[in-house]
C-alpha cells in the first residue's frame, strides 16, 4: 500500500507532536536541566521538520489518491492470504496456552497454503511435518516450552 | 599466542563443527532462493543460538551470512534474480556471462573472488580489531557518543533512497528503543501502563518483525515468477579459463578486498553498498569501461571480492565499539550481549580466547566456501525451482516459534508480527529499514552517552570537541551532515555565475 507523500508527512508530523508533548510531560532529573525526556525531545523535532520536508514535496508533486494498492493486492486471494497470514498470527498469539502451537500452528500453515492455491494433501502432509519437527526441535532438543493446547 | 592455542578446542569442538556445517549449508539454500536476504535468515536463526554457547552460536551467523551473500550469486547467474541485494550490482555481467556460455566462469570467479574477499576482511578484522581497541580504552562518554552518531548518520547518508526517509526510519528506531524504564532516572516512557513494555520492546522478535515479516507478505501477494534455470553439469565448468582471468584482474581482486572492507568498517554500510561502490569505481579506472554490463569479468572480480570482505570488515566496529557496521552485525551485537561478551575494547581482554575463537571460525566459513560452493552451484537447478511463495507459511511459523522462544511470552509474538507489518509499509512507501534497526539497536547508547557528556559538561555543548579524538569524530559527523548542502549551494553559486 502505498501512502500519498502529503499524508505520510502529516502522519509524521503528527507522531512529532505526540513524541514532544509526552516528552515535555516527563520529569527533569534533580538539579539538572535535563532527563528522560531530552533524548525524545530530539527525535521528536525530527519528526516534524522531516515530516513537514516529507509533506510538502508531495503537495507540490500534486494531489493524488491518498493511499493507492498496487497490482498484487488486487488478487482477492493474494489479499485475503496475506490478511490471514496477519490476523491469524495475532489471534494464534492470542490463544497460544489454549490451543497449542501443535493445532494451531498446523491450522495457520494449511490454511494458509489453501489459500494459496496450495490444494494437494501434499502440503497437507508438508505443514504437519513441519509444525512436528519445529516443535520437536525446540520443545525437546532446545527445551523452549511451547504449548502444547489439549493435546498432551 | 595463548589465546590463540586455548580458542582451539573451542572451535573444533564436534558440536561447533556441526553447527558450522549446518548453518554453511542453510545459507548457502537461503543465499539461492531468490528474495530470501541473509538478514533475515539471521534474525531467523538467532532463537537457536540463544539455546548455544558463544562460539558456535556467532559461528552460526558468521558462516550462514558469508554462504548467504556467495550463493545469491548464483541465481543472478542462472536466472538474472539477485539472491540477495549484495549481488545487484553486477547482475549484468553475471547473467549475460551465462547466456555467452560461459555461466561456470562466472559462478567459478564469484566462489573464489568471495573466498578470497572474505579471507582478507578477516585478517584486517583479525589485526586491525585488537588494535583498535587498545585504542579505545581511552575513550570516554564523549568519543563513543560521536561514534555512534557518526554511524547513525552514515546508515542515513549512504543508504538507497531518500535521507529524509532514511531519518524518519532512524527516529521510528530511536522511538522503538526509548520504550521502558529511562537507563539514567529509571522513568517509564511510552509505556502507558503495560507492564510487559517496561523492560522495553523485545530486542529479536522485532528483527524478526522488521526482516522476515516484509518477505512473507511480499511472496503471498506479489508472488514470484518461476523462471527456466540454465544449470551446470560438471565441476570443470567452474575452472574454465578460472586462474587466467583471476591473474588478469589480480589488481582488481586486491582493490575489490581493501575497497570491501573499508566499506564494511563504516558503520551503516554493508555487502551491498561495498558492492556497488567497487563496481562503481571498477567501471570509472577500466581500461574498457564501456564493456561493463555486457558480461565483462572485471567489475565481476572487483565487487564479488569486495561484498564478502565487507561482511567481515563490519565486525571491526561491532566487536570493538559495539556500533553495527551494518544490519546483520546489528542482530549479531545483541547475541553477544545476551552472550556475555559485551562488545567494546574489554571483551579483547576479559574473554580474549572467545574472541579468537570467533576469529578463526571467521577463517573456517571463508574456507569452507570454496568447497561448499562448488557443491551448491552444481546441486542449484533444483533449489531454484523452489516457490518463495510456497516457503513463506513455513517461515512465518517459524517467526512466530522463534518469537515466543526468546522471553517465553506471547507479547513477543504480537510485537514480532505489528512491528513486521509496519516494515511492510515502510517499504512499500520507500522507507528503509536498516537505520530503523540501526536506531533501535543504538539508541541506547546514542542517549545514555548524551546524558552522562551533557551531565560532565554542564550542558555546555563545546565540551563535545574538547578532547582530541572526540573533536575528530565530531567535525566529521558535522562535515557528513553538511557538505552535501554546502556542495549543492557551492554547484549553484557556480552555475549562475557562468550563466550571468
Amino acid at each position: 500500500m502505498r501512502i500519498h507523500d502529503g499524508l505520510l508527512g502529516l502522519l509524521f508530523i503528527v507522531l512529532g507532536a505526540c513524541v514532544i508533548w509526552q516528552a515535555a510531560s516527563f520529569p527533569s532529573m534533580p538539579g539538572q536541566a535535563i532527563g528522560p525526556g531530552t533524548f525524545p525531545l530530539v527525535f521528536g523535532v525530527m519528526f516534524v521538520i522531516g515530516g513537514a520536508i516529507i509533506g510538502r514535496a508531495g503537495l507540490a508533486a500534486g494531489m493524488g489518491r491518498l493511499a493507492t494498492f498496487n497490482e498484487g493486492w488486487r488478487h482477492r486471494d493474494r489479499a485475503l492470504a496475506a490478511f490471514v497470514a496477519v490476523i491469524g498470527t495475532l489471534v494464534l498469539a492470542i490463544f497460544f496456552e489454549q490451543v497449542g502451537f501443535l493445532i494451531g500452528g498446523a491450522v495457520l500453515l494449511i490454511a494458509l497454503y489453501m489459500l494459496l492455491g496450495h490444494r494437494s494433501p501434499r502440503w497437507i502432509v508438508v505443514s504437519l511435518v513441519f509444525v512436528g519437527a519445529v516443535y520437536y526441535g525446540m520443545a525437546k532438543l532446545l527445551l523452549v516450552p511451547l504449548p502444547t493446547g489439549p493435546l498432551f | 599466542m595463548d589465546n590463540v592455542i586455548a580458542a582451539l578446542p573451542l572451535v573444533f569442538d564436534p558440536f561447533t563443527l556441526m553447527v558450522i556445517m549446518a548453518c554453511a549449508l542453510f545459507g548457502l539454500f537461503i543465499g539461492a532462493v531468490p528474495g530470501l536476504s541473509a538478514t533475515m535468515a539471521t534474525a531467523m536463526l538467532v532463537p537457536i543460538t540463544f539455546y548455544m554457547a558463544p562460539v558456535p552460536a556467532i559461528g552460526a551467523i558468521v558462516t550462514m551470512s558469508a554462504m548467504a551473500i556467495f550463493a545469491s550469486d548464483i541465481p543472478t547467474a542462472l536466472i538474472r534474480i539477485p539472491g540477495t541485494a549484495a549481488s545487484a550490482a553486477y547482475v549484468d555481467d553475471l547473467y549475460k556471462l551465462s547466456q555467452r556460455g560461459k555461466a561456470g566462469l562466472g559462478l567459478g570467479l564469484c566462489v573464489i573472488t568471495s573466498a578470497i574477499g572474505g579471507v582478507f576482511g578477516t585478517l584486517v578484522l583479525m589485526i586491525a580489531a585488537p588494535q583498535l581497541a587498545e585504542v579505545s580504552l581511552n575513550f570516554t562518554s564523549f568519543e563513543y557518543f560521536w561514534l555512534a552518531l557518526l554511524g547513525l548518520s552514515a546508515a542515513v547518508m549512504l543508504g538507497t533512497g531518500s535521507v529524509v526517509k532514511s531519518v524518519m526510519s532512524l527516529c521510528l528506531g530511536l522511538l522503538v528503543a526509548s520504550v521502558g524504564l529511562d537507563g539514567s532516572s529509571g522513568f517509564p516512557r511510552f509505556t502507558y501502563g503495560q507492564e510487559s513494555l517496561l523492560s522495553g520492546v523485545s530486542f529479536v522478535p522485532a528483527l524478526i518483525g522488521f526482516f522476515a515479516v516484509p518477505e512473507i507478505i511480499r511472496a503471498i501477494v506479489h508472488r514470484d515468477k518461476q523462471e527456466e534455470a540454465k544449470s551446470i553439469s560438471r565441476i570443470s565448468e567452474l575452472f574454465d579459463g578460472l586462474g587466467k582471468t583471476l591473474w588478469k584482474f589480480r589488481l582488481n581482486l586486491a582493490r575489490g578486498s581493501v575497497l570491501g572492507t573499508l566499506i564494511g568498517i563504516l558503520p551503516g554500510a554493508g555487502s551491498d553498498i561495498a558492492a556497488w561502490i567497487t563496481y562503481a569505481v571498477s567501471k570509472k579506472f577500466s581500461k574498457n569501461p564501456e564493456k561493463f554490463g555486457t558480461g565483462y569479468e572485471e567489475g565481476l572480480v572487483d565487487s564479488g571480492a569486495a561484498n564478502n570482505s565487507a561482511l567481515s570488515g563490519a565486525y571491526v566496529p561491532a566487536m570493538v565499539f559495539g556500533i553495527p557496521g551494518d544490519s546483520i552485525t546489528a542482530i549479531v551485537i545483541g547475541v553477544l550481549y545476551v552472550k556475555g561478551l559485551n562488545p567494546g575494547p574489554m571483551v579483547f581482554i576479559n574473554n580474549a580466547v572467545e574472541v579468537n575463537a570467533i576469529f578463526m571460525v571467521f577463517m573456517l566459513a571463508n574456507l569452507l566456501m570454496v568447497p561448499l560452493g562448488i557443491l551448491a552451484i552444481v546441486l542449484a537447478a533444483p533449489v531454484l525451482k523452489i516457490s518463495k511463495t510456497a516457503l513463506a507459511p513455513l517461515i512465518l511459523g517459524f517467526a512466530i516459534v522463534g518469537s515466543f522462544s526468546i522471553d517465553i511470552s506471547i507479547t513477543s509474538i504480537i510485537i514480532m508480527i505489528v512491528v513486521g507489518c509496519f516494515a511492510y509499509l515502510m517499504e512499500e512507501n520507500d522507507i528503509p529499514v536498516a537505520p530503523a534497526v540501526l536506531g533501535l539497536v543504538m539508541g541506547t547508547l546514542v542517549e545514555r552517552n548524551l546524558i552522562t557528556s551533557l551531565i560532565k559538561g554542564d550542558n555546555n555543548p563545546l565540551v563535545f570537541f574538547e578532547r582530541p579524538i572526540a573533536g575528530v569524530l565530531g567535525v566529521m559527523t558535522l562535515a557528513l551532515w553538511f557538505a552535501p548542502l554546502i556542495i549543492k549551494i557551492y554547484r549553484k553559486s557556480r552555475r549562475s555565475e557562468v550563466t550571468s
